[in-house]
C-alpha cells in the first residue's frame, strides 16, 4: 500500500492540463470544495463546466449525511450548479447503500441517531427505522423505578451528525448494540468538525459516533470517507478503476486519505477547512494542492 | 481540588458540561462557572447568519455524567477547548456506563466525554479513577500509606486499575456491574487480589 513507502511530499499544482488529461473522473468532497454552509465558493461553476467540456465524469462525495442525494440535488440547483442526483453519494446514502449490500433482512429494523437525510435513504431501500429527529423530544428521568426498553427487532443502529442529539438517543442506540445478538453499529462518518454555516466550524458527526462509542466500547463500521465503501460502490456502478479518478477535497483525514486508501490522484484545496499557511507534512504525501483562488484559474487557463 | 491545585486562575471561568453536583463542588471552591443543567435546554439555530458566540474568559471546561447533554453544550466546549488559548479539558471519569437506576445501566460520563475529545480531537485530563488523582489527594490530606489500603470496587477498568496503579490491596465484589465470567473471561487483564459477592461477605466471614 502506498503508506508502507517513503512519503513523498505534497506538490503544488501548476500543470493543470496533465492532472486533467490524467484521469477520467474527478470525485469532489462539497463542503469546502464546493460550497462552505449554503454559499458558493468563487469559481465553481466555470470549474465544472470546463471539465465536463473536456468529456470527464464528475462525482460528488460528500460526510454529510443531514440529507438525502435527492435533497442535495435540490441544494445544487439552488446554487445553480447542473448536477444529476445519480453523481451525488451523500454518507446518508452510503448507510442504506451499505445495508443492501449485506443483505440487511428487511424484517429487521434500523435505529437511527441522525438526521432526515438518512431516514429518507433507508426509505428508498425499503428498510424500516425508528429514532431520528423525532427523538430528539423525548426526555428521561434518571429516578427509581424509570425503566427504558428498546425493540429487539433492531438489527443495527446508524450514527451520523444530529443537532437533536440527547441522553436518551444514546441510551437507546446502547441498549440495541449492547443487548440486541448481532446488532450492528454502523457511523455514517467520524469528521470532528463540520461547516454547518459558512462563519465557523461546528461539532461534527464525529462527536456523536464517539459518544456511543464511549458508552458501548464498540468500534463502528465507518461508511463514509475515510473509508473505501464509498469509493468501490462508485468505481463498480461506474465500471471505473480508481487509477483513473482524481479526488478533490478540504481535508487530509477525510477526503485525502480517502483517495490514497482507494489508490486514486488526490488534490488537496485550501478553500475550507485548512486555513493558509500551514505546513504539508507527511499525511499529506502524494497529494497535490492548490489554493481556492487558483483552482479554478489553474484549471481554466487550459 | 484539581484546579485548586494548579492554581486555577480565579479570573478565567469554567464551563460545565454535567450536573449540579460539579457546579455546587466548583461554587464551593471558589471558581466562577456556567452551563450545567440551564445549558440543556437551549438550541442552537442553524441559519446562514447565525453565529455561536462564547466566553473568551473561559479557562477550563469540566466534562462528567451529563443527563441534559445536547448539542448546544458540545459546541460550547468544543469552542472553548479549541479556540481559547491554554483551555483545560477536564474529565470527572470516563466510565462507560453506570447504574443511575437499579433496574439497568445507563451511558456515563465516558461518552459526554467521547463525544468532545472526538469534535476537539484532544485527550482530556481524567481526575477520577482510575487516575491516581484523587488517591494522591487523600494521601496528602489524611497521611496514609497505600500499602496498608484496601481498594473495594465492582469495576475492573476504573476500582480495581485504582487500586492497582496507586499500591493498595484491592478486592472486587460481584454485587455491581462485574460478573465471574467477566473476570474469568480470557480477554480480561486486569486482576484483583481478591473477589468476593458482596461487602456483607466481611461480616459474614469474620463471624464463622
Amino acid at each position: 500500500m502506498a503508506a508502507a513507502a517513503a512519503a513523498v511530499p505534497a506538490a503544488k499544482l501548476e500543470d493543470a492540463e496533465a492532472l486533467i488529461d490524467s484521469v477520467e473522473t474527478f470525485i469532489f468532497d462539497c463542503d469546502g470544495v464546493i460550497w462552505k454552509g449554503d454559499k458558493l465558493i468563487d469559481g465553481v461553476p466555470e470549474t465544472l463546466d470546463l471539465l465536463r467540456s473536456k468529456g470527464k465524469r464528475l462525482v460528488f462525495v460528500t460526510n454529510n449525511s443531514t440529507k438525502s442525494r435527492k435533497q442535495y440535488g435540490k441544494k445544487f440547483e439552488t446554487l445553480g450548479l447542473s448536477v444529476n442526483e445519480e453523481e451525488i453519494f451523500a454518507s446518508s446514502f452510503a448507510a442504506a447503500a451499505y445495508l443492501q449490500s449485506i443483505d440487511f433482512p428487511k424484517d429487521k429494523k434500523v435505529y437511527v441517531i441522525g438526521e432526515e437525510g438518512i431516514l429518507k435513504e433507508l426509505e428508498l431501500a425499503g428498510f424500516q427505522y425508528l429514532g431520528g429527529p423525532t427523538d430528539g423530544d423525548k426526555k428521561i428521568e434518571l429516578k427509581p423505578g424509570f425503566y427504558m426498553e428498546h425493540d429487539k427487532d433492531v438489527g443495527a443502529v446508524v450514527v451520523g451528525f444530529d443537532r437533536y442529539f440527547n441522553y436518551y438517543k444514546v441510551q437507546y442506540g446502547t441498549l440495541c448494540i449492547r443487548e440486541n445478538p448481532g446488532c450492528l453499529f454502523i457511523a455514517t462518518n467520524r469528521d470532528a468538525v463540520t461547516h454547518l454555516t459558512d462563519a465557523q466550524e461546528w461539532a461534527g458527526g464525529g462527536s456523536m459516533v464517539g459518544a456511543v462509542l464511549g458508552s458501548t466500547k464498540q468500534e463502528p463500521l465507518v461508511v463514509g470517507k475515510p473509508s473505501t465503501f464509498m469509493m468501490d460502490y462508485l468505481a463498480k456502478k461506474f465500471g471505473i478503476t480508481t487509477s483513473q479518478i482524481c479526488m478533490v477535497g478540504d481535508r487530509l483525514d477525510t477526503d485525502v486519505l480517502f483517495g490514497q486508501n482507494g489508490g486514486c490522484k488526490t488534490l488537496l484545496v485550501l478553500s475550507g477547512i485548512l486555513i493558509i499557511p500551514f505546513t504539508l507534512n507527511s499525511s499529506a504525501s502524494s497529494a497535490e494542492f492548490a489554493s481556492a483562488l487558483t483552482l479554478a484559474g489553474c484549471l481554466l487557463q487550459v | 481540588m484539581f484546579l485548586k491545585l494548579n492554581n486555577f486562575s480565579p479570573e478565567k471561568k469554567v464551563y460545565v458540561v454535567g450536573e449540579d453536583g460539579i457546579l455546587d463542588e466548583l461554587k464551593l471552591a471558589g471558581f466562577e462557572c456556567f452551563g450545567g443543567p440551564e445549558d440543556g435546554k437551549k438550541n442552537i439555530m442553524l441559519e446562514a447568519n447565525f453565529y455561536f458566540d462564547h466566553d473568551k474568559n473561559v479557562g477550563a471546561v469540566v466534562v462528567g455524567l451529563d443527563q441534559y447533554f445536547n448539542y448546544y453544550k458540545m459546541q460550547y466546549a468544543s469552542l472553548c477547548i479549541r479556540e481559547n488559548p491554554g483551555c483545560l479539558f477536564i474529565a470527572t471519569n470516563r466510565d462507560p456506563t453506570g447504574h443511575m437506576t437499579s433496574a439497568q445501566e445507563w451511558p456515563g460520563a465516558g461518552t459526554m466525554v467521547a463525544a468532545v475529545s472526538c469534535s476537539v480531537q484532544k485527550e482530556p485530563i481524567v481526575v477520577g479513577k482510575p487516575s491516581s488523582f484523587l488517591m494522591d489527594f487523600l494521601l496528602k490530606s489524611f497521611n496514609l500509606e497505600t500499602s496498608r489500603m484496601c481498594m473495594v470496587g465492582d469495576r475492573l477498568d476504573t476500582d480495581i486499575l485504582f487500586g492497582q496503579n496507586t499500591g493498595c490491596k484491592t478486592l472486587l465484589v460481584l454485587s455491581g456491574v462485574t460478573t465471574l465470567p467477566d473476570l474469568q473471561d480470557a480477554s480480561n487483564t486486569i486482576h484483583p487480589d481478591l473477589y468476593t459477592n458482596s461487602v456483607h461477605d466481611l461480616v459474614k466471614l469474620l463471624q464463622q
